[in-house]
């Protein structure tokens, strides 16, 4: 009879173990997540008039204005050469121009190419011939020669 | 913003009126929760269908395919419902809930509110999204065509989502990610409305809340990426899928179908989990001419939304997923099978189950639920079937993606598994509810709420040795003080690298490393970790531990001593002076000795455990009296093995108590609990004692043995062992130590008095008194150097004390357990006045260790903050936290190591450089440190010829290179390491070939003592389950026939 109730106890206290630790998953889950939602939602309250271009600029850093620079400089059917490792992002901000990634040789095969993009990643790493059109030290455009 | 609203609007009213045809089996909340993937997956479908028929896809074609949409449905509603008296119905039942609920309905409210108001803060701005969902809705929208899309990435992808964002543009462009959030909110709302159904609604809000709020899934709703989407399609096809198996009730089944067919026009991977779905389907309809039918209906559903978008892409030439799944799979089937890659991807989720910030604790959630369900696995079979087969399909994903050309596995796991997982995690949560469900906690008996009273009462007495704990600062200056935060510090290293059992501490003796875990218990230092990782800093979560050490020793003295005597007030008694005892004291503010602290909790829990086993053993008190020896080994191996000397001569103790009732031949069944629950507790702790034992070897001890270390220079003084005296200082030989070696004055008067016990023989227990008596008695004898010959004799196993004095651990049970003695009487323990004497007894122990209680509290360590710096300097100054291996020949006092992180660097490779030629052999390093692990590194060189490198790493078993793939851990072959025996330093060589851009990789691996260890403490996990499952079921079955035998008597 003692031994039958002893064991009823560590039922009952294996149940109760089983419970605080659902209770305990639980409100561990919520504290991660709190602390998630409070990274996600700062910049929400610590800066709410951030416009369009800060928010993408905090993003893609100097990526960004280089492609608002490429849009001002360049008319909506030009054909650009750009560095391939935006990848199709690159769509994204210059469409509709035409984009063409690649490097020396890309240019060599496409002689419609009108612009190559000066980025910060050592591209173009190819002698190009044409007008620097500059944004900064780094970033910039190449105004090809043409015809070439 | 309107036209957004419109959109969202008329693609619910859509879903909804088609989903009407359903209404019967469908709750408002479901209809709620499908309507919007339901309409804005066939709107889109459609359109797609529509343009490649030719028709632009413009607004004026979207409104005229709407409308139409909006015709066909209501006419289908019509021949199966009629029409609808209400356009549309919007009906509701007013609910009633509770508070709670009420509350967790905020909770999640507010979630859903968040994640709109993030998305709706952000532009488009994540890669994927403006690399390819929202690029393509953008470019159909430019050219009011199919024709630009491929211009996005992946161009194989299908177009559910980039067709939605497409209108979104063609109303303006507000907000064009405002169907991810809504795909959010559908979610929820489908998961929480089906779990209502099930298991009722507090529980279903609540795991809507744990869904809702676990970081990823709310994240990837708000980037605009199409995984909640598929996540959606896919997670309400299997519940489905679920609900159809459980209920037979075919609307269920079709309903899967068409979701699954939506997941499949939203993510490329819809094949694979079609597999998924039918396998669970074949595997729990049973083979039947109905179950041909429902794969018919199953798989047309499915097709019909799948086959168009295949067949025209396959038209147009893009490359395929279903490529890569191919690739793998011919690989595995070919035997070509990498059991590299497939740990590499192991590994991968073993570090993901702690990945808290993303996951929450999801994963760990799953194995607690999976163990609670074991009882009624067999109800959610098919749940737990479909939960598996993704899991396996994860790991089959990766697994192929790994065969093909591409980015490398590296980079496919971490910037995939997250979103591949979550497409179907939200299934964990829903299986975790309906274990929840089975457990019914409502019918829950509250036995263990009632708490013996003198248990809260021992808590509360153990305020005052908690208390100097809560002092600013740490005991910096105690002996282990420094040890303890930085044995976590090191440890913490291993576990943030993925490392979940950590046998091997980087930082060690100035950086050469030392296998710290590998022969050190660090059950400790589990604890602290866990605390570490929820938040606490490593001192304080030292700090906790700790407090926690002292309240959990005297609870389980209380528990042991009511056991023993059935007497509450003893067991307070006994708990307090187990709490109060000098030498406990000591431990603590003294010694910090943190692993030893722990381990006084289970030493009354292990004598209690045998004591069960001779006494009334059972299958369940075996495996908790096997985890209760396997947590103090855990904790603690040297006081482990001294003790098990003790836990034997108390089996046997025990056991010629029975014989003297029994019979002789007994003694050997008698033995058989105790020797099973032996080797099981030791089968649990396998993982660390094997190697621990045959490892030690390996380790140098020689500057830890002789000197001061001699043991004939610590044997305590009798008058030590009564003398009140304290101190903070050390052990000296001689008589003039700075410690106190104090028996205490109140326990040693208890034991005394519990004579009167031994005489009176209250409640029988006449017999544990003298055993403990003894037990005191003697240990204290091997306090003194009376003892030398037999310190001598014994040295194999006292040699763990590693000081004689240091059994003053062990003289803490005893005299704890005696000084309950005096309050055990033979009457019963009603009355409140009968309390009085044993709380009197309590305070007056507490009163004779209040002047001890005391802590050096230090604010600012000399060392500085904890960090590998202070670890470095704490080195300089601590002779015994700069161990080294048996193949080291002269310890080091400094290291380069130690130079590049004083010189405000952080360590890219333990590359030893001096003797390398740059211009035959050039070594590269990973970006941001990526290459170092605490467990070893990866470099990349280019040798002109056959060379040798040298880590300064000191040698040790385990210690293996290999040539790896680039950018991976992908073994190509092993490479020979060894050590020069020139080398005082003991470091490892590898020799390696010439060859350019070769990637080499040195990791501490285990030996096989430690795989051997490792998988006897798997199998000895599974045994005990086995054991409590054999147990739940034998006392189910009895408790069955029991009622018959009640209802037959009745």
């Amino acid at each position: 009879m003692q031994m039958a109730q002893l064991d009823l106890k560590l039922i009952r206290f294996l149940r109760w173990l089983a419970t605080l630790s659902i209770v305990i998953l639980v409100l561990a889950h919520l504290v991660f997540s709190a602390s998630a939602f409070q990274r996600a939602l700062a910049p929400l309250w610590e800066r709410p008039t951030w416009s369009y271009a800060d928010k993408m600029q905090k993003t893609w850093g100097a990526y960004f204005p280089l492609m608002q620079f490429v849009q001002q400089q360049t008319p909506d059917d030009a054909v650009l050469l750009l560095d391939p490792y935006y990848g199709a992002v690159d769509f994204y901000f210059l469409y509709p121009r035409r984009i063409l990634h690649g490097g020396a040789e890309m240019l060599r095969q496409h002689p419609e190419i009108q612009y190559v993009v000066i980025n910060d990643r050592d591209f173009p790493n190819f002698p190009v011939a044409g007008t620097k059109l500059m944004l900064n030290e780094h970033l910039g455009l190449y105004k090809l020669d043409l015809p070439r | 913003m309107i036209e957004t609203l419109i959109f969202l609007f008329a693609m619910s009213l859509l879903g909804w009126l088609a989903l009407d045809i359903l209404r019967a089996c469908l709750s408002r909340l479901e209809q709620l929760g499908l309507s919007f993937g339901i309409g804005a997956g066939i709107f889109s479908f459609s359109i797609f269908l529509a343009s490649w028929l030719g028709l632009s896809i413009s607004l004026a074609t979207g409104i005229g395919l709407y409308l139409s949409l909006l015709i066909l449905i209501l006419l289908i509603r019509r021949k199966f419902r009629g029409l609808p008296k209400q356009f549309p119905t919007l009906t509701w039942e007013q609910p009633s809930f509770f508070k709670f609920d009420l509350g967790l309905i905020a909770g999640i409210a507010s979630i859903v509110i968040a994640v709109f108001l993030i998305t709706l803060y952000w532009p488009p701005h994540a890669w994927d999204a403006l690399a390819i969902w929202v690029l393509k809705g953008k470019l159909i929208a430019a050219k009011e065509s199919l024709e630009l899309q491929s211009l996005a990435a992946w161009a194989f992808y299908p177009l559910n989502v980039p067709l939605q964002v497409s209108y979104l543009y063609l109303l303006g462009g507000g907000f064009v990610l405002a169907i991810f959030p809504v795909y959010f909110l559908s979610l929820i709302l489908i998961f929480c409305a089906n779990l209502e159904q099930i298991v009722g609604r507090t529980l279903a809000l609540v795991s809507t809340l744990f869904l809702s709020s676990t970081p990823l899934v709310w994240s990837q709703s708000t980037n605009g990426y199409a995984n909640v989407a598929f996540g959606f399609y896919y997670v309400a096809s299997a519940i489905y899928l679920y609900r159809y198996l459980k209920e037979r009730k075919k609307s269920w089944l079709v309903l899967s179908g068409v979701l699954l067919g939506l997941a499949s026009w939203t993510r490329a991977e819809g094949l694979l989990y079609l597999a998924i779905n039918l396998a669970v389907l074949v595997l729990f309809s049973g083979l039947t001419r109905k179950l041909f039918l429902n794969l018919g209906i199953y798989l047309a559903l499915f097709i019909a939304f799948w086959m168009p978008w295949t067949i025209y892409h396959k038209l147009a030439g893009y490359t395929d997923f279903s490529n890569h799944a191919l690739a793998g799979m011919i690989e595995i089937i070919s035997g070509h099978f990498a059991w590299e890659r497939t740990a590499q991807i192991l590994e991968f989720f073993r570090a993901q189950i702690i990945n808290f910030n993303d996951w929450g604790m999801l994963w760990i959630a799953l194995p607690v639920l999976l163990l609670i369900g074991l009882r009624a696995w067999r109800q959610h079979a098919s749940l737990i079937a479909l939960i598996a087969l993704n899991f396996a399909n994860l790991v089959f994903i990766f697994y192929s993606a790994g065969s093909t050309p591409g980015p490398a596995l590296d980079w496919r796991l971490t910037g995939g598994f997250n979103r591949l997982a979550l497409h179907w995690t939200p299934l964990v949560i829903f299986y975790g509810a309906l274990v929840c469900a089975e457990f019914d906690f409502s019918k829950m008996k509250r036995p263990t709420l009632q708490i013996d009273p003198y248990l809260i009462l021992l808590i509360l007495f153990s305020i005052f040795a908690i208390a100097p704990l809560t002092a600013p600062g740490y005991f910096w200056g105690a002996h282990d003080g420094r040890h303890s935060v930085y044995f976590l510090f090191e440890f913490d290293r291993s576990i943030q690298d993925g490392i979940f059992y950590p046998r091997w501490a980087p930082d060690y003796t100035f950086g050469y490393g030392y296998p710290m875990f590998n022969i050190y218990a660090p059950g400790s230092l589990y604890a602290s970790e866990a605390l570490h990782l929820i938040g606490f800093d490593f001192v304080l979560a030292t700090k906790i531990v700790f407090a926690l050490s002292i309240v959990l020793s005297g609870a389980a003295m209380f528990g042991f001593v009511k056991r023993i005597t059935a007497s509450s007030r003893a067991a307070f008694v006994s708990g307090v002076a187990y709490i109060y005892i000098p030498y406990h004291i000591a431990d603590l503010y003294v010694r910090a000795a943190l692993a030893e602290s722990v381990a006084l909790i289970f030493l009354p829990l292990a004598l209690w455990g045998f004591y069960e086993m001779v006494i009334a053993p059972s299958r369940a008190k075996i495996v908790a009296t096997a985890i209760a020896y396997a947590a103090l080994m855990f904790s603690h191996n040297g006081i482990a093995l001294m003790f098990t000397l003790i836990l034997g001569i108390w089996v046997l103790f025990l056991m010629l108590g029975k014989i003297t009732t029994y019979q002789l031949p007994i003694l050997f069944r008698l033995g058989l609990p105790p020797l099973f629950a032996l080797a099981l507790g030791i089968g649990l702790v396998a993982i660390f004692l094997i190697p621990a034992v045959l490892e030690y070897q390996y380790v140098r001890t020689d500057q830890w043995l002789g000197n001061y270390y001699d043991y004939t220079n610590h044997f305590a003084y009798f008058f030590q062992l009564f003398d009140p005296g304290w101190g903070f200082g050390i052990s000296k030989p001689g008589a003039r130590d700075e410690m106190s070696f104090q028996l205490g004055v109140v326990p040693v008067l208890l034991a005394i008095f519990s004579g009167i016990a031994i005489a009176k023989n209250p409640n029988g227990t006449r017999r544990i008194w003298i055993f403990f008596a003894a037990m005191a008695g003697i240990i204290a004898l091997l306090l003194l150097s009376i003892s030398a010959p037999l310190w001598q004799l014994l040295r194999p196993i006292l040699s763990f004390a590693q000081f004689p004095w240091r059994l003053l651990t062990l003289t803490t049970v005893p005299l704890a357990i005696l000084a309950g003695a005096i309050v055990v009487s033979d009457e019963a323990e009603n009355s409140a006045r009968d309390a009085l004497p044993a709380i009197l007894l309590g305070a007056l122990i507490v009163l004779g260790s209040f002047p001890y209680l005391r802590a050096q509290m230090i604010v600012e360590p000399k060392e500085g903050p904890v960090s590998i710096l202070g670890l470095f300097r704490f080195q300089q100054s601590a002779g015994e936290m700069t161990g080294s291996t048996a193949w080291v020949k002269e310890i080091p006092e400094w290291s380069p190591i130690a130079d590049v992180y004083f010189a405000g660097r952080k360590l890219r490779s333990k590359i030893d450089y001096t003797h390398i030629d740059p211009e035959k052999l050039w070594i590269g390093v990973l970006p941001n440190f990526a290459g170092m692990k605490a467990n070893g590194e990866r470099v990349v060189y280019h040798a002109q010829e056959d060379t040798t490198i040298t880590f300064n790493t000191f040698y040790y078993p385990g210690w293996r290179a290999y040539l790896v793939k680039p950018q991976t851990t992908e073994i190509i072959r092993e490479l020979p390491l060894h050590v020069d025996p020139n080398d005082p330093l003991g470091r490892i060589r590898v020799d390696v070939p010439q060859g350019q851009e070769q990637w080499l990789m040195v990791r501490f691996d285990d030996s096989m003592p430690r795989v051997i260890g490792a998988w006897i403490s798997a199998f000895s996990i599974l045994l005990a389950l086995g054991v409590l499952l054999w147990d739940a079921r034998a006392k189910r079955s009895q408790n069955s026939e029991s009622r018959i035998k009640n209802q037959e008597t009745e």
